[in-house]
């Protein structure tokens, strides 16, 4: 007799309960397809318009794309891009790896010294941009600081030096960013099945046999997150540039999304600077997609 | 082929005392199996003999040289790990050559001695395959054979079956034997697991507490256990503990045990056998009675005339659990839970009481107080 009375009575509550879930989900999942996806979509039609302080919609075709592409400080900051990203990604990944495998060796300060590695990332990338700003100015860092030990032609001046600035962004990032490298590197360490280490031992492998023949190779998933944390960390530079350097000398040192920035907020020419956003995306998309589709397929295979 | 001597071996952690001063010695080719519960120290003791653990104090030798600062790479000993540790990016053929590979033999040699110790194995079909596409009793194998083709002088064995289900152990403990009865290598195996231990053992060190209880064969650690903590460990369902007075009765030396019979309650005498006369200084006095389970059984007057050593008493059943080819019957002995193996046809019903005989040659007597054999 209960069996049909229950979802007879209360049609509405019992509905609801099934759909908890998805109503819960729903207001998060619209602001996210307007907000992300819907801005993207916006963005993408914008660069196709001759934009300038204002939005206008009449399409025009490639004609920003063509313009972009021809800009001197574009093509800079695309090379710098290249430079600082690639640098980035490299020096992190290594450094990071090497401070995880030499605080695996049971180090007596292992808790303070993972404290010290950490704490640049708790930073922002302002202060970071400013407290190097400060150390490799000529004039107050390291320069001046080695000059008074009485070293008098000792020279440090990469910050002011257009052809050596954007290797200051280098520096930064990865004084920043390494700690957190180590951090993924150390976890996945802590991780390795010890017997493994002591079977290698027995079998007479060297500890940096052992590291690189055995215990790395096994490390591959926390490379590649490491790589595709940094890579979008790199795409998305923009504060430590403002800080540090502020795009100078010149325009030497100007990454893509201060382009963005410059083009779209300061030089009334937002068709340009959506355009630009778009090559970023572009760049991001082009490491994310073929990423994506190897992880979904070999979840296929398993 | 290597003989092993551990000389009063020591290990402390802090001030933590693992290891209290081991003192084992190992012929060539024998079986040792360290038997203990988890935290006795019996794998601390494996990783000191591998070289893995430093030793705190006293020697380890190796066919009578002192190794205690030898690296585990040129102490020619092979382990087998609990968790297999196979190396997981590399194929079963390379994981079984990898110790040659750091050994520089040469790559016709490498394949030769692995392909050996594949199809020894039977897992030659497997060579091309990594540690993650195997199952539990392949991940087994290739470790052994990962073991096996170095050729070893010891092999190390720590709790290697105890990640198999229980028909997989079985079918490895008696492969693991017949490895041994094949290369007669001296072999170390540590585990938690009475019955591995008596099968595959030429003699077994029982560890608690850092201390070894009983090195013996696991003949002589099932008959004549040392205390009754090896008693209790050894055997299953274990040794029957029962509290009881040593008297004297007819010029005879005996025990006497507290038991029901027929709805009253009252002690019944077991003589000793005549080699076990000796204790007259205990007359009087409480004792322990071991009992394993199979020495006591249903009342056979046939036997009872054949073999003087064997005691009759009658006692009340409590219960009754079949378990096919014989019947554990629980009942009561001095205030005691008792298991005996009866024949299931010679049973009688729970709350009846029953004739009952036991091997009083086969019976151990434990002092209370200190718990070591008399």
């Amino acid at each position: 007799m209960t069996q049909k009375s229950i979802p007879a009575k209360q049609p509405l509550l019992d509905w609801l309960r099934r759909n908890v879930a998805k109503l819960v989900v729903a207001p998060t999942f619209a602001l996210m397809i307007f907000f992300v996806y819907g801005f993207i979509a916006w963005t993408g039609y914008i660069s196709l318009t001759k934009s300038k302080m204002l939005p206008s919609y009449s399409f025009e075709g490639f004609y920003q794309y063509i313009r972009l592409w021809k800009m001197t400080p574009w093509n800079v900051a695309m090379e710098n891009l290249l430079i600082f990203g690639g640098l980035f990604i490299l020096v992190s990944i290594v450094l990071g790896c090497l401070l995880a495998i030499a605080l695996d060796q049971r180090v007596r300060a292992e808790g303070v010294l993972r404290t010290i590695y950490l704490y640049p990332m708790a930073i922002s990338f302002i202060i970071t941009g400013t407290a190097w700003k400060w150390i490799l100015n000529p004039g107050l860092g390291i320069q001046n600081t080695v000059r008074s030990w009485g070293w008098e032609s000792f020279s440090f001046d990469w910050l002011i030096n257009s052809e050596m600035a954007v290797y200051t962004l280098v520096i930064a990032a990865v004084w920043q960013s390494s700690g957190f490298v180590m951090a993924l590197f150390l976890a996945a360490l802590r991780g390795v099945d010890s017997e493994i280490i002591k079977a290698a031992y027995l079998d007479g492998a060297s500890l940096s046999r052992i590291y690189l023949v055995i215990i790395l190779p096994t490390l591959r998933p926390v490379f590649l997150s490491c790589f595709f944390i940094l890579t979008h960390l790199a795409v998305k530079s923009f504060d430590l540039v403002v800080a540090l350097t502020g795009g100078g000398p010149g325009y030497s040192t100007i990454l893509p999304a201060n382009f963005m920035y410059e083009m779209t907020f300061r030089r009334n020419q937002i068709g340009l600077g959506a355009a630009s956003a778009i090559m970023m995306l572009a760049t991001v998309m082009a490491i994310v997609i073929p990423y994506l589709y190897s992880e979904l397929r070999e979840k296929k295979h398993d | 082929m290597a003989s092993l001597s551990i000389q009063n071996v020591k290990k402390s952690y802090g001030s933590v005392e693992v290891l209290k001063g081991i003192d084992l010695d190992l012929e060539n080719g024998e079986f040792l199996v360290l038997l203990g519960p988890s935290g006795c120290g019996k794998s601390t003791l494996l990783n000191m003999i591998a070289g893995l653990d430093t030793i705190t104090d006293g020697e380890i030798l190796i066919d009578q040289t002192v190794v205690n600062d030898v690296h585990p790479k040129d102490r020619d000993i092979a382990m087998v790990f609990q968790s297999y540790a196979l190396y997981p990016n590399m194929s079963v053929a390379r994981n079984i050559g990898f110790g040659l590979e750091m050994r520089k033999v040469t790559k016709e040699e490498r394949e030769r001695r692995v392909d050996e110790a594949a199809r020894m194995l039977q897992i030659d079909h497997l060579s091309d395959r990594k540690p993650a596409q195997l199952s539990g009793g392949q991940r087994q194998r290739v470790a052994m054979g990962r073991a096996l083709v170095r050729d070893p002088e010891i092999f190390l064995f720590d709790e290697p079956l105890s990640n198999l289900d229980a028909k997989l152990r079985v079918e490895m403990r008696t492969e693991i034997k017949k490895l041994h009865q094949r290369l007669g290598t001296t072999m170390v195996y540590v585990t938690h697991d009475q019955i591995e231990a008596m099968t595959l053992a030429s003699r077994i060190a029982i560890l608690k507490e850092g201390e070894v209880q009983q090195f013996a064969s696991p003949q002589e650690v099932y008959e004549k256990p040392a205390n009754m903590y090896v008693a209790g460990f050894v055997g299953s369902p274990p040794m029957n503990f029962v509290p009881a007075a040593v008297v004297s009765e007819n010029g005879k030396l005996g025990v006497s045990i507290e038991r029901t019979a027929n709805g009253s309650r009252g002690s019944v005498f077991l003589a000793l056998p005549e080699d076990r006369q000796d204790i007259s200084e205990w007359v009087g006095r409480d004792v322990i009675l071991g009992i394993r389970p199979e020495t006591l059984t249903h009342c056979s007057d046939s036997e009872m005339s054949l073999n003087n050593r064997l005691q009759a008493f009658d006692c009340q059943v409590e219960v009754l659990e079949p378990t096919g080819a014989d019947t554990l019957t629980y009942i009561e002995l001095g205030g005691r839970e008792v298991i005996a193996r009866v024949n299931p046809y010679n049973t009688t019903e729970p709350g009846e009481t029953m004739a009952f005989m036991v091997d009083m040659g086969k019976a151990s007597l434990f002092d209370p107080k200190t718990e070591l054999r008399i």
